[in-house]
């Protein structure tokens, strides 16, 4: 089916659109709850405080690759953080005004309180990498169940039921509404996670926590952040639940409990918002509606609902985990994404036709319901009449928006080409042109930047040892990079380049010597201060995320330019909008210089090596330092490209006034752009000097380039770059 | 207070059992096994329906929920996790839950509705908790006094202190002395050149999960001996076998007995001196201390915290 043509005279500008998309959404789900009943509009109303609480359980999960076993114990602490706030509050006597302070206070007050318990419990986080603290989450669901929740001093007295609930019968509407402002605002909080440096730093941590300081992200804090931004959302949950009932219930089954929320989250595909929620009000809400009651089981008198009871709930969704995790690692969010586009592919008229006739069904249905309780309205003591009319206008806010924004689609962009990603032979000369304008255009960006930019610097290693054991992998090294220089490191593989540079980056730690940048000694600080110094580096195996895209690594390469608080970024605060667009302005500049901006959103691991590669010289390059280290650059590509990432590097030179250190075994190209060469062997330093004197050096020549012609305008490679792999695995490379 | 300390010693001699089956499973592919508990619960519930109920024989029920449960380890090598190797340990992880929801349900439904009491229509199957299941005593009493201080030991306690150690010295030469017991410490420390050098690395997964359901069997059938089973026990007890196998270090089998004996002895002492529940408040503390000043435990390695 081909793709809607763009007719521009019928677009909306895009926030338009968003816009009439809430309120069509907004439309609905206020509209409908309005013409049920009680029991059905709390059970929707607890069904969307659980999503709050399986939000918060999928920024752990999802977002950050940990796993918390206790999260209907921490979601009950919220509940009983509220009930014990607004226990004390009695503001019974200020009317309304009264009831919204005491469940604003309460909300808050569960929202810190399980906040602060979960950067507690989630402390050991900035200690060790991998699941461990899984356990942690889980000791303290055991001892929730076995003892915390049973006390009087942490319940607020008796079993826990210790307060007038603030939404009492007739008041769940009410109550709906409020639950369903705080899921709002909870998705919002996570979409700007998402599109903010602190979710930025989540992923980097999810996806290869060891990299991660690469980015100048201190993966310890960002986790802990994760664990509190969690415990938040947990606490906002279990408050709203415990508004309707009073109390916090299932205490005797927190743990069994906390499994189930896990489920759910894997369920609905781990990372996956939209894929959480459905899974949420598809699976919970419609069993907690009482639909499943409506469902006959075939050559028996019962009903799916009979069955589906008890222990069996939680057995399905056992068995259904297995399913998904051996079948559908992305859960229900990824089925999602290929039915919102198969959606998109049906035509208009069919897609507003179903909408139109979805409609008239539900209005029709909201009646006859209403025609049900006829007998009361008519005695004067059930329903009124102006629910109808309220439930029936709201639905007709919704589908008429659905219809505007059916009939302004500006249709799908094309899918960017990966095949043939870099340019080659004299299409390769106008793009280093326009590398070179990209480059100059980011400086000028980087001027007026709100942005914390490095001055620039010079480079000097003394004496550096590097043993492994009994092998010493790099002996007495010492060189100096002076400012604007291009630098080449040449030397057989084992002969310590890449070693070097985890040295220089702090991957590993040298015995001896110093290692020092703008005179400041670098041996012993971290990687990622290292990287907010403005020391940037690319990796001989691929530093970057290959499950995102093109354009979010980039971003995520910017992670430490970004200099507003993580936690004001979820709501927007301080210039954070402006720092975001200034963010992405400087990434697309830099794919730019590497001749990637159409690859922006394509997932990295879908392109070609050498494609890659260079979208890793492009997030160092926008990760703004001014000191990079090239662990061989050219290697995946072809001769013309390798010429044409000469240039590259001359524009990063000459206009944004880089300083570069490449590791490279491409001759020609070391012979074109390098200022300075140091040749290793076995560790030690062989020769140093101009490309040419080195070249010629009988020492080097006898080390390593004996079995090679060194041809100037062809891609001969050394001989003994047969393989990418070299050095230590100790460490990444 | 001595009596604390004796039976703490001998609830860890069962969680050693436990942890030393987390840490073997840990080892081989990086996955938590969160139904670490729960195999030997369901094999030990199954095994005691098949065998009549309360008149079951203790060591037969023993010898049965021990085989039982390793076959249940074999049967979710081959159908869950194998084709699970090559991707992160959180959805091995992950795996594990489903399969603990499972068999957990499974074992409820067993006694609430029958739903495998067609193993034995009459027995005693339906209804928990089911009671403490001594062994029988080859020396006739069913307690042994120690004399000078006031000491009753059941004989259960001292036969997991025993089977503690039995399996922790033949865990012990099969690694050091026998070519595939070397192939697993191969396997675990590093698969790729393990599978280089000729280890047949599947077998070794099958192997950590056989004995993993094994020791999951052995010691719940041995709780059982001492405490008042209900399904939801084995969950509560996987949380102790955590707790021992990260203070031992994780990967680390004589540190998951070390750290065994060490939970053991804290929760008798903690019991005894405060009362039930807060044993449970101990742990978290311990285990939340314990991570973030000394992640890799007492014996772990560079695995550990990896």
């Amino acid at each position: 089916m081909p793709v809607q043509a763009p007719d521009t005279t019928r677009t909306l500008d895009p926030r338009l659109r968003r816009l009439v998309g809430i309120v069509a959404g907004a439309a609905v789900a206020l509209g409908i709850p309005a013409m049920m009943g009680d029991g059905q509009v709390s059970a929707l109303a607890d069904t969307a405080a659980l999503a709050i609480g399986l939000l918060s359980l999928n920024v752990l999960l999802g977002y950050t690759g940990q796993i918390s076993l206790g999260h209907a114990a921490f979601i009950g602490a919220g509940g009983f953080a509220a009930i014990n706030v607004q226990g004390r509050l009695q503001l019974e006597g200020l009317g309304v005004t009264g009831q919204l302070l005491e469940l604003v206070a309460g909300a808050a007050g569960g929202a810190i309180a399980v906040a602060l318990l979960t950067a507690l419990i989630g402390l050991p986080a900035l200690r060790i990498r991998g699941l461990q603290v899984a356990i942690a989450t889980l000791a303290f669901g055991v001892a929730a169940q076995t003892y915390l929740f049973t006390r009087p001093w942490f319940t607020g007295g008796g079993s826990g039921l210790s307060i007038t609930p603030l939404f009492g019968r007739g008041e769940t509407y009410r109550y709906y509404v409020v639950v369903m402002l705080a899921l709002a605002a909870a998705v919002v909080v996570d979409r700007r996670l998402l599109g903010t440096q602190f979710g930025r730093a989540l992923v980097a941590v999810r996806d290869g926590e060891e990299r991660a300081p690469a980015f100048g992200v201190a993966p310890g804090p960002a986790k802990l952040r994760a664990y509190a931004l969690a415990g938040a959302l947990a606490g906002l949950a279990g408050a709203l639940a415990a508004q309707i009932s009073g109390g916090v219930g299932g205490i005797d089954l927190i743990v069994i409990n906390s499994l189930v929320l896990l489920s759910y989250v894997v369920l609905g595909g781990i990372g996956s918002r939209a894929g959480v929620l459905a899974v949420t009000f598809l699976l919970v809400g419609v069993q907690r509606l009482g639909l499943v009651n409506w469902v006959p089981l075939p050559f028996t008198e019962q009903s799916l609902g009979d069955v589906f009871t008890g222990a069996v709930v939680p057995l399905f969704s056992g068995i259904l985990l297995i399913v998904i995790v051996l079948l559908f690692p992305s859960g229900y969010g990824g089925m999602l994404d290929d039915q919102r586009r198969a959606w998109r592919r049906l035509p208009v008229a069919v897609r507003g036709g179903t909408v139109v006739v979805a409609g008239v069904a539900a209005a029709a249905l909201l009646v006859q319901e209403q025609g049900f309780r006829a007998a009361e309205v008519f005695d004067g003591s059930g329903v009124s009449v102006i629910p109808l009319v309220f439930a029936l206008s709201m639905l007709a806010v919704g589908v008429v928006c659905y219809l505007v924004l059916l009939a302004t689609d500006p249709g799908d962009e094309p899918e960017p080409e990966v095949g043939g990603a870099l340019a080659v032979g004299g299409e390769a000369r106008a793009q280093a042109q326009a590398a070179a304008h990209a480059a100059r255009d980011l400086r000028n960006v980087q001027r007026d930047l709100s942005l914390r930019m490095p001055t620039r610097a010079m480079f000097v290693a003394e004496n550096v040892t590097m043993r492994f054991g009994g092998v010493t992998a790099i002996n007495d090294l010492s060189m100096e990079v002076r400012e604007g220089e291009i630098v080449g490191l040449i030397g057989a593989n084992g002969a310590g380049k890449s070693t070097f540079f985890n040295c220089v980056s702090g991957f590993i730690t040298p015995q001896e010597g110093s290692i020092r940048y703008r005179g400041r000694e670098l041996v012993g600080a971290a990687p990622d201060a290292r990287t907010r110094l403005g020391i940037g580096r690319t990796f001989q195996h691929m530093g970057l995320m290959r499950p995102e895209t093109v354009g979010d690594n980039v971003l995520l390469a910017q992670h430490w330019l970004a200099g507003y608080d993580p936690f004001a970024g979820l709501v927007g605060l301080g210039g954070v909008n402006r720092t975001e667009a200034e963010l992405r302005h400087r990434a697309r500049e830099s794919l730019r210089i590497f001749g990637l901006e159409h690859l922006k959103d394509v997932q990295l691991g879908s392109l070609p090596y050498g494609a890659m590669r260079m979208v890793e010289l492009a997030s160092t390059v926008a990760a703004g330092a001014d000191l990079l280290f090239f662990d061989e650059a050219s290697a995946g590509l072809g001769p013309d490209e390798a010429h044409a990432l000469g240039d590259r590097f001359h524009a990063l030179r000459d206009e944004l006034g880089l300083t570069l250190v490449v590791i490279e075994h491409h001759v020609p190209l070391i012979a074109r752009v390098c200022d300075h060469v140091y040749c290793l062997a076995s560790g030690r330093l062989l020769a140093d000097g101009k490309p040419w004197e080195v070249q010629s050096n009988p020492e080097v020549v006898a080390e390593f380039l004996g079995r090679s012609q060194i041809n100037e305008d062809g891609g001969a490679k050394l001989a003994n770059d047969e393989s990418g792999r070299d050095e230590t695995e100790e460490v990444p490379t | 207070m001595i009596p604390a300390i004796v039976n703490g010693i001998s609830e860890g001699a069962m969680i050693a059992l436990a942890a030393v089956g987390l840490s073997l499973v840990f080892k081989g592919s990086g996955v938590l096994n969160l139904a670490q508990g729960e195999m030997g619960a369901f094999a030990f519930f199954l095994t005691y329906a098949i065998l009549g109920g309360s008149d079951a024989n203790g060591i037969l029920l023993l010898l049965g929920t021990v085989v039982l449960a390793a076959g249940l380890g074999i049967l979710i090598e081959r159908v869950v996790m194998r084709p699970l190797v090559e991707r992160p340990p959180l959805q091995g992880t992950i795996a594990t839950l489903g399969l603990a929801l499972v068999l957990i349900q499974l074992t409820v439904l067993n006694g609430r509705q029958g739903f495998l009491g067609f193993f034995d229509a009459d027995a005693d199957v339906t209804g928990y908790p089911i009671p403490s299941q001594a062994i029988p005593n080859p020396l006739g009493d069913s307690t042994i006094k120690v004399p000078g201080v006031e000491l009753f030991l059941e004989p259960e306690r001292i036969l997991a202190f025993v089977l503690t150690g039995l399996v922790g010295f033949g865990l012990y030469v099969f690694f050091q002395r026998t070519r595939f017991g070397q192939g697993v410490v191969a396997a675990t420390s590093d698969n790729t050149v393990a599978r280089l050098l000729g280890v047949p690395v599947r077998k070794v997964y099958r192997f950590t999960w056989a004995v993993g359901g094994a020791l999951s069997g052995l010691t719940a059938a041995l709780y059982s001996v001492v405490t008042t089973f209900n399904p939801g026990t084995m969950t509560l007890f996987l949380l102790l076998a955590m707790v021992a196998a990260v203070i031992g270090g994780l990967d680390s089998i004589p540190g998951a007995i070390i750290g065994g004996l060490i939970v053991g002895m804290l929760k008798g002492l903690v019991e005894f001196q405060f009362g039930a529940g807060l044993p449970d408040v101990a742990l978290l503390v311990v285990i939340v201390l314990v991570l973030a000043l000394r992640p890799r435990g007492i014996l772990g390695g560079a695995g550990a915290s990896a």
